[in-house]
């Protein structure tokens, strides 16, 4: 099994995509803080002074961080889901999945040892999100406040920030499942990507309009990935443009109902997995 | 032969797909150190067994053995010392060959990276390892395939249609190896259309149509068992009707005074006495043996009457 996660890991490490995928995150990264720091700088005429104060919280620590978790989790839901579909329908495409299992049969070993490696992937990912967010944030803060001021930095502080990059890791970990458990249901690179991603906008839409619908039809939301992600995640209003509305449920709420769509994907995907021919 | 000379056993293997029957029945035996050819036309099902073989499909029915080891329930012990080539071999089209070689060497049984410059070189690729897959020809596509299959020194080897998109030399080369193979004691299953091939590297061969073993056994033997005879006999008219009434021959064609029957030439003896016992005797008698290939398109031609197997 260990054996099969380095040689997964050592798939993503020589693959381009995967460093494509980081430029992109650091690209994302660098387009978020800039852009608002510019509307911050020179605010467009009729702006009140009241709406600017909370955007620059947003580029200066300790916000900062918030903003950096929350952005390595949207824009990283979407990175991620590329890579894990690409790694896993390109298998089939590739017919490196019967290489694979003519040589280790373990139906769910495969499975798993891939899900090891993304794991591990999306664990690095968020850090190196860090890292590019925190040096970003090291700017804004010294072109807003003209001065670094680590007060707030206290060891539950750090604590709260471990415990943010656990959430946003245990939010990229659903779409994971989702991409592998789409891309194993439709052998195919393209089924898992188009799914997941697809999945990940319509909702962010149904979800407005289920709000807005009041009634029942707004209770909907409590029951749905994106929505229970957003609780789960440190509020601020960087969110992205995909970000649920509306009231949110509780941390325990959300976890519990993502909790539940891991095990459903997970289990489905092995399932599908141990009991398919493999035939591509 | 032994049962521990036993590397493969199908017993009454079946799949299906829906409605649509792949494999039907199938009852194989391949013993230790044979070059077992696997014959058939396309969609008989050779590539279906063989992925039953390999654990990729789940039969429908019937049981596989390996090295005495049930497919179902053994199969990465199986695996461990089973090497295989599949149709249109997969590797990683961003990685070089090396490094596909070293990805699936990671996950095989014991192997260094010594064995995957061994292999590299066996191949003639070792030149051409740090290229990336993407870059390479068919018939290199190939010859990585064959490396990784080897890359275990494993016992058994399934190899579908090895020479696909090779060059003649390369067939050659390849043809050589499967030679070779089969001398050190490993045992290989082979699955090609290249009939004079088969002929050339099998000791032992299964034909199957629509998913049915119709022959199997040493090749010589079902050449043999395919042959023709040419006989001249005293009197060819009695002789043509004698003959014509035995249901173990084929067909008895009259060329002026010669006979050319179709019929298993180890049955010389029975059509002797046969005629003898009437009054009829064979002034002349020729064996001409049947090529493989020919006794692969009766067989298995489709509009071809099942007969009664004549041996």
């Amino acid at each position: 099994m260990i054996d099969q996660i380095r040689a997964e890991l050592f798939k993503l490490r020589k693959r381009k995509m995967t460093w494509i995928m980081i430029i992109v995150l650091a690209a994302f990264f660098c387009l978020i803080f800039f852009a608002i720091y510019g509307i911050t700088a020179s605010p467009p005429a009729r702006m009140p002074e009241q709406a600017l104060e909370p955007m620059r919280n947003l580029l200066t620590f300790p916000d900062a961080f918030k903003t950096i978790f929350s952005t390595a989790q949207n824009i990283g839901a979407i990175l991620l889901t590329i890579i894990v579909a690409s790694s896993v329908g390109n298998e089939y495409g590739w017919g490196t999945i019967k290489q694979t299992l003519i040589r280790q049969g373990g139906r769910y070993q495969y499975v798993l040892s891939k899900l090891a490696a993304f794991i591990v992937y999306a664990l690095i990912g968020i850090i190196i999100a860090f890292a590019i967010g925190f040096c970003l944030a090291l700017l804004t803060t010294q072109w807003i406040n003209g001065a670094l001021n680590w007060d707030f930095m206290t060891v539950s502080y750090v604590g709260e920030l471990f415990a943010m990059y656990g959430w946003t890791f245990y939010g990229l970990f659903v779409y994971i499942l989702l991409a592998i458990l789409l891309s194993l249901l439709g052998r195919s690179a393209i089924v898992g990507i188009g799914g997941t991603l697809g999945y990940y906008f319509v909702e962010s839409i149904a979800v407005s309009i289920f709000n807005q619908s009041g009634g029942w039809l707004a209770e909907i939301p409590n029951y749905l990935i994106g929505h229970n992600i957003t609780a789960i995640l440190p509020t601020t209003l960087a969110q992205g443009p995909f970000a649920s509305t509306g009231e949110l449920p509780s941390t325990l709420y959300a976890s519990i109902v993502l909790g539940i769509y891991c095990v459903v994907f997970l289990g489905v995907s092995l399932y599908l997995f141990k009991r398919r021919d493999i035939t591509a | 032969m032994t049962i521990n000379d036993l590397v493969v056993r199908t017993e009454h293997l079946t799949k299906h797909y829906g409605k649509l029957v792949a494999v039907s029945d199938l009852n194989l035996e391949v013993h230790r150190g044979q070059v077992f050819g696997f014959l058939g036309p396309n969609g008989a099902g050779k590539s279906t067994t063989m992925s039953m073989i390999l654990g990729l499909i789940a039969p429908t029915s019937g049981n596989i053995e390996i090295f005495g080891l049930s497919v179902k329930n053994h199969l990465a012990d199986i695996l461990c010392g089973t090497g295989a080539v599949m149709e249109n071999p997969g590797f990683y089209p961003y990685l070089s060959g090396w490094d596909n070689l070293k990805i699936f060497a990671s996950i095989s049984c014991n192997v260094t990276d010594n064995r995957i410059k061994e292999v590299l070189t066996l191949v003639d690729l070792a030149d051409r390892a740090q290229d990336k897959f993407s870059g390479y020809s068919q018939g290199m596509k190939q010859r990585l395939a064959i490396a990784g299959a080897l890359i275990h020194d494993p016992e058994f080897i399934v190899l579908d249609e090895p020479t696909n998109g090779l060059d003649p030399a390369g067939m050659k080369e390849i043809r050589e190896l499967i030679i070779r193979l089969g001398r050190e004691g490993k045992t290989i299953f082979l699955n090609s259309h290249l009939l004079h091939e088969v002929e050339q590297v099998c000791d032992h061969v299964a034909i199957i149509r629509k998913g049915k073993v119709v022959a199997a056994g040493a090749t010589d033997d079902l050449i043999k068992r395919g042959g023709t005879l040419q006989i001249q006999v005293t009197d060819a008219d009695k002789a043509v009707l004698l003959l014509e009434a035995e249901g173990w021959i084929s067909s008895v064609t009259r060329q002026g005074e010669l006979l050319i029957l179709k019929v298993p030439v180890n049955r010389a003896v029975d059509i002797s006495a046969l005629l003898a016992k009437n009054g009829v005797f064979i002034s002349e008698m020729k064996t001409r043996d049947d090529s493989l290939e020919s006794i692969f398109l009766e067989l298995t031609e489709e509009e071809a009457i099942d007969r009664p197997d004549k041996s």
